[in-house]
């Protein structure tokens, strides 16, 4: 059996708006505008589950800023590891320094896209600051992925 | 047509819409597809806060009722939105008529 979609989303968005006093106002609002798009999509031919995916915000395979969320995080976590070898002092500093402030840059422009959006689990990565966040996470990878895997092929031949 | 576009007169094309009778959230942006001929198409999160703020303002005034075992919210002109909107597009009249004078500029003749 399809899960409903829209109970699934309003139930989400309750617990997110739970904190305002007119958490019902807005999601009866939300529930009423999405159960009126299904019927439109349904009307106009469309199969049932596919119009719930189509009304539902998140729920047709949009990129979700978790992910983008863990896969930066990952990516700097993983720049970090590299330099916890044994290089030059003048090397490692300027890696720790560029690594620090990549690091903080990424996370205070992923807390305001989030806390901006509203949308931790379900939202679209759609604003100009969301794609600034997926660059930063590609550019730490191309950056770091050189050290790491000279850093591998090292060990490999010391093995 | 994005709503980045329409920044500024987005209040302006809500109250027009509701100028011609009470509608639910839905069907205001349904009407702004249907009466641009498809180029409004906009988003529920660029619609309803307009219409939650606009209600803030005085300008709207929503009432519940049931429909099909739901509760609806259903937006209406208030008198002082009325009042608005039909300034509001006056001057946008005229704004749009000075816009397309200078746009459309002289005739042009090839010497």
């Amino acid at each position: 059996v399809e899960p409903d979609l829209i109970d699934s989303y309003v139930t989400a968005l309750r617990g997110r708006l739970g904190w305002r006093g007119d958490v019902d106002d807005i999601v009866d609002e939300m529930a009423d505008h999405l159960h009126e798009h299904v019927e439109h999509l349904v009307a106009r031919g469309e199969p049932h589950a596919e119009a719930q995916r189509h009304a539902v915000p998140g729920s047709s395979g949009s990129v979700q800023p978790v992910a983008w969320l863990v896969s930066g995080v990952a990516a700097v976590a993983g720049g970090y590891s590299s330099v916890l070898v044994s290089w030059s002092l003048r090397r490692y500093e300027i890696w720790v320094g560029t690594l620090t402030v990549a690091f903080a840059l990424t996370t205070l422009t992923i807390a305001g896209v989030l806390l901006r959006t509203g949308r931790l689990r379900t939202g679209r990565l759609r604003t100009p600051s969301g794609w600034a966040v997926v660059s930063v996470g590609v550019l730490a990878t191309a950056v770091t992925y050189p050290e790491i895997a000279a850093r591998a092929k090292a060990l490999r031949v010391a093995s | 047509m994005r709503g980045e576009s329409l920044k500024g007169h987005l209040d302006l094309l809500v109250l027009a819409v509701l100028a011609a009778g009470p509608l639910h959230g839905y069907a205001v942006i349904e009407a702004l597809r249907e009466r641009s001929e498809q180029a409004f198409d906009l988003p529920e999160g660029t619609v309803y806060p307009v219409l939650h703020r606009l209600e803030r303002a005085g300008l709207l005034a929503s009432n519940w009722d049931t429909s099909r075992g739901r509760r609806r919210r259903t937006y209406c002109l208030t008198t002082p939105g009325r009042g608005a909107f039909e300034a509001e597009r006056l001057a946008w009249n005229e704004f749009a008529a000075a816009m397309s004078r200078v746009v459309r500029g002289p005739a042009w003749s090839p010497t």
